[in-house]
């Protein structure tokens, strides 16, 4: 039997050339009749996610090492923007969330604070059934739209029956589930491994299964926001600094000549200044703060 | 004059068994939506609806809506025709030859209907069928005079009112004025979940009388009678509540269900009676073209309220956000049941207040450097240029959200710098040569930021002073758990060393 050369794709012999037709899928490609998906926020992501975003009405399982890492940087900026159903942005029901959601952070990241539904408390901590029955009544909510649920525990035919009251009432479903799962089969159509990179201040995640060929290479997501990126490397700046022991010690009252760390320190720190005072001889807590990143 | 009688068909099998009544009042609620001209005559409802066709789209939009529409619906025998007793007599002909296992005729001219099938005849039966008088026209045919002398002007009266010679008057039917309704149970019922099965044939009139009233219900209150010869309570009764007022009478029942399952009940149930404790006008609901709109599902308020009847209300939060400058306090936690309508309609709610917790921007004026960075960094730099100037004295309590939120919404410019998790509690964290622990040791990367508030607050006995939040946060890496944010308090609780504590994580 001759062996198609490497490198060239199989052609079949006798029949039409059908690539390119949507009717047909082939093994090594993304699938592309995928129904609705949402962007994901992440260009990296979406790249090799089928259909460019998280599937709309299916389940998607993200795996962690512990639950309550990365996951809103993850989920985020999906989350944040309105879908078309429900343009302000219907409910986001969090079932059973590892602690409480820190409204004044998520408000910052784009989350309007007033969509969350918090489901939380010993009953549910307690009975994996009651949070499984409390999802897929979240998931028939028409002013729902998106349900995060963090399920320790919960059986394979649990999770069809998410699958299916996802892709019944065509909502976001995320579940959250500890890394041992990995081994289990699951009805989810997207499986995503998400840990803390390397370097720390990247997130790895790793595409189990997509439709689609397997992505051996993992994916490195910016584990922080922005801002908070930028005050931890200026503190690093800092740190590496007084390390090497170049830098000089301010009076804490005025900065006669602020460094550039320093200054993006204190851009980063929100001040709201009294009209028309004048700096005073006290140190405040700013003072404090640029002093000790400069010392 | 156009009439429809009907009759439901468990009732019309079986009239002997008690609560069957309850099946005609139900019909006659139903056709009272359309017509109020309705009346209960021969055991059977009648309803004139030639005054209201036109306004339900005509006869046949009229009768489509009154048989598909009640959803629903036990089956139902009915007929038409010119008059009352023309459409009685035709469906107690269908009847008839229902029993019998034949498909009832459809419209027998009034002149061929059977004799039995007209109730003032029904007592001179054998005197008239050995007469030769089989149908109405036979009767008809006979001489007026004779007909009067020897039966009564009542045979009479009814033969004219039924070929439309004479007007028919009935005493109308009309709705109560309060929905109360009692329900003999057929046998006794042991099971609080099993009263549902009463429940719902309750419901379902309700239903009738609010879609008759153009109502929706609010809170209802189900009451159940128990056996008086056990030594215990005989009445016990639970409200149900939602939040918008509804006509979905599934939503009820399950919410009664979710009732009904924590209930024991002292001794069996005899009896049951719904009321409706509080109805409000039903809002007409806009209908979408557009297919997609109509999403199908529960309404949110729906939702809420169904799990809180099972999870119970303090396990489905919502949260709003506070001005304050504790973290903990930063926004409140509510039961969602008694606000769930706030979720999904506060587009002009500008959120993300709350940033004014660091309490480095006391009195310190930093002019933003010309070189200040990167782009991103040079912009954050103007913003906080930019920002109104709100004077932030120490000791004065930071004002209530409404005023906060004005100064909030001005600056649309939230703080990322909070972890997205907190701790519900925080948690002490392990000392180790005066490095904190936490699934190993961890390493502070910045701070500290300084938090001194709540000393103005009185404690809880209102004597003395709450312990003050002093505490200096930091962020903090941990090698398992990534980004934490961490607190060193300053001041000791009694009798303890000052701590470290894990409040945050940065998700």
């Amino acid at each position: 039997m001759p062996v198609a050369p490497s490198g060239t794709r199989l052609r079949l012999q006798g029949l039409p050339d059908i690539t390119g037709q949507a009717a047909v899928w082939r093994a090594d490609e993304l699938a592309r009749n995928v129904g609705a998906t949402r962007p994901t926020g992440h260009a990296a992501l979406d790249a090799v996610l089928p259909g460019g975003g998280w599937p709309v009405g299916a389940l998607v399982e993200v795996l962690q090492p512990q639950a309550g890492q990365g996951e809103w940087r993850l989920l985020l900026p999906a989350l944040g923007v309105g879908t078309p159903p429900a343009p302000s942005g219907g409910a986001l029901v969090l079932v059973n969330p590892p602690h409480r959601p820190f409204v004044p952070a998520l408000a910052a990241q784009g989350l309007d604070a007033s969509r969350l539904l918090v489901l939380q408390g010993p009953m549910l901590a307690r009975d994996a059934a009651a949070r499984v029955w409390a999802c897929e009544q979240a998931l028939r909510g028409a002013g729902v739209s998106a349900v995060l649920a963090w399920l320790p525990q919960v059986r394979p035919e649990q999770l069809r029956r998410l699958q299916m009251a996802a892709q019944n009432f065509q909502q976001l479903l995320f579940v959250m589930r500890p890394l041992a799962a990995q081994q289990e089969a699951s009805p989810a159509v997207l499986r995503l491994l998400l840990e803390p990179g390397e370097d720390a201040d990247a997130l790895t995640l790793r595409l189990l299964k997509r439709r689609g060929p397997p992505l051996t290479t993992p994916l490195v997501l910016p584990a922080r926001p922005e801002r908070l990126q930028a005050l931890l490397a200026a503190s690093r700046q800092q740190s590496v600094r007084r390390r090497q022991g170049r830098g000089t010690v301010l009076p804490a009252a005025a900065p006669a000549a602020p460094t550039q760390a320093s200054a993006v320190l204190a851009a980063l720190v929100r001040t709201r200044v009294p009209a028309g005072a004048a700096p005073s001889g006290g140190p405040g807590a700013l003072d404090r703060l640029v002093a000790s990143a400069v010392r | 004059m156009h009439w429809i009688a009907l009759l439901p068909l468990p009732y019309a099998e079986a009239p002997e068994v008690p609560g069957q009544d309850e099946a005609l009042r139900l019909w006659s609620w139903r056709a009272l939506q359309f017509t109020p001209r309705v009346a209960l005559a021969d055991g059977v409802v009648v309803l004139e609806i030639s005054a209201s066709e036109r306004l339900f789209g005509g006869r046949r939009a009229l009768l489509r809506q009154l048989f598909e529409q009640n959803q629903p619906h036990p089956g139902v025998e009915w007929s038409q025709g010119a008059t009352s007793l023309v459409a009685i007599g035709r469906l107690l002909e269908r009847l008839q030859a229902r029993q019998h296992g034949a498909p009832g005729p459809v419209a027998t001219p009034p002149a061929h209907l059977p004799l039995a099938a007209l109730a003032a005849a029904r007592v001179h039966l054998p005197t008239l069928q050995r007469l030769g008088c089989r149908t109405w026209g036979d009767l008809r045919a006979l001489p007026r005079g004779g007909l009067v002398r020897r039966f009564g002007d009542g045979l009479l009266d009814a033969l004219d009112q039924a070929f439309g010679e004479k007007p028919e008057l009935y005493p109308w039917l009309t709705l109560p004025e309060a929905f109360d309704e009692p329900l003999e149970l057929p046998a006794h019922v042991e099971n609080a979940s099993a009263l549902l099965f009463g429940a719902r044939r309750l419901l379902a009139l309700l239903h009738a009388w609010l879609q008759a009233r153009q109502r929706g219900a609010l809170v209802l209150r189900l009451a159940w009678q128990m056996d008086r010869r056990r030594n215990g309570p005989t009445d016990d009764h639970l409200l149900v509540r939602t939040a918008e007022p509804t006509l979905d009478m599934a939503h009820f029942e399950r919410l009664l269900a979710e009732h009904l399952a924590h209930i024991t009940l002292a001794a069996p149930v005899v009896a049951l009676r719904l009321a409706t404790v509080e109805t409000a006008p039903l809002p007409g609901a806009s209908a979408s073209l557009l297919l997609e709109d109509r999403r199908q599902g529960d309404s949110l308020h729906q939702l809420v309220e169904r799990l809180s009847a099972r999870l119970g209300a303090d396990q489905v939060q919502r949260v709003e956000p506070r001005a304050d400058h504790r973290p903990e306090r930063m926004m409140a936690w509510s039961a969602a049941v008694e606000a769930s309508n706030l979720i999904a309609n506060n587009d002009q709610k500008t959120l993300g207040s709350g940033q004014k917790s660091l309490k480095a921007a006391r009195k310190t004026a930093i002019k933003p450097p010309a070189a200040a960075g990167s782009g991103a960094q040079a912009q954050d730099a103007r913003s906080v240029a930019a920002q109104p100037v709100e004077a932030l004295h120490p000791g004065q309590p930071p004002k209530p959200r409404a005023a906060a939120s004005k100064a909030a919404s001005a600056t649309l410019q939230p703080d990322a710098l909070y972890p997205t998790w907190l701790l519900a509690t925080p948690q002490r964290l392990a000392v180790q040569r005066h490095r904190p622990l936490y699934q190993g040791p961890l390493n502070l990367l910045a701070g500290p930021q300084r938090i001194e508030a709540a000393w103005w607050e009185p404690d809880a006995t209102g004597t003395a002073a709450a312990p003050a939040a002093l505490r200096d946060y930091f962020v903090a890496r941990s090698a398992q758990a990534g980004l934490l944010w961490i607190y060193r308090e300053r001041l000791a609780q009694a009798g303890a060393q000052p701590g470290w504590f894990l409040h945050g994580l940065f998700a």
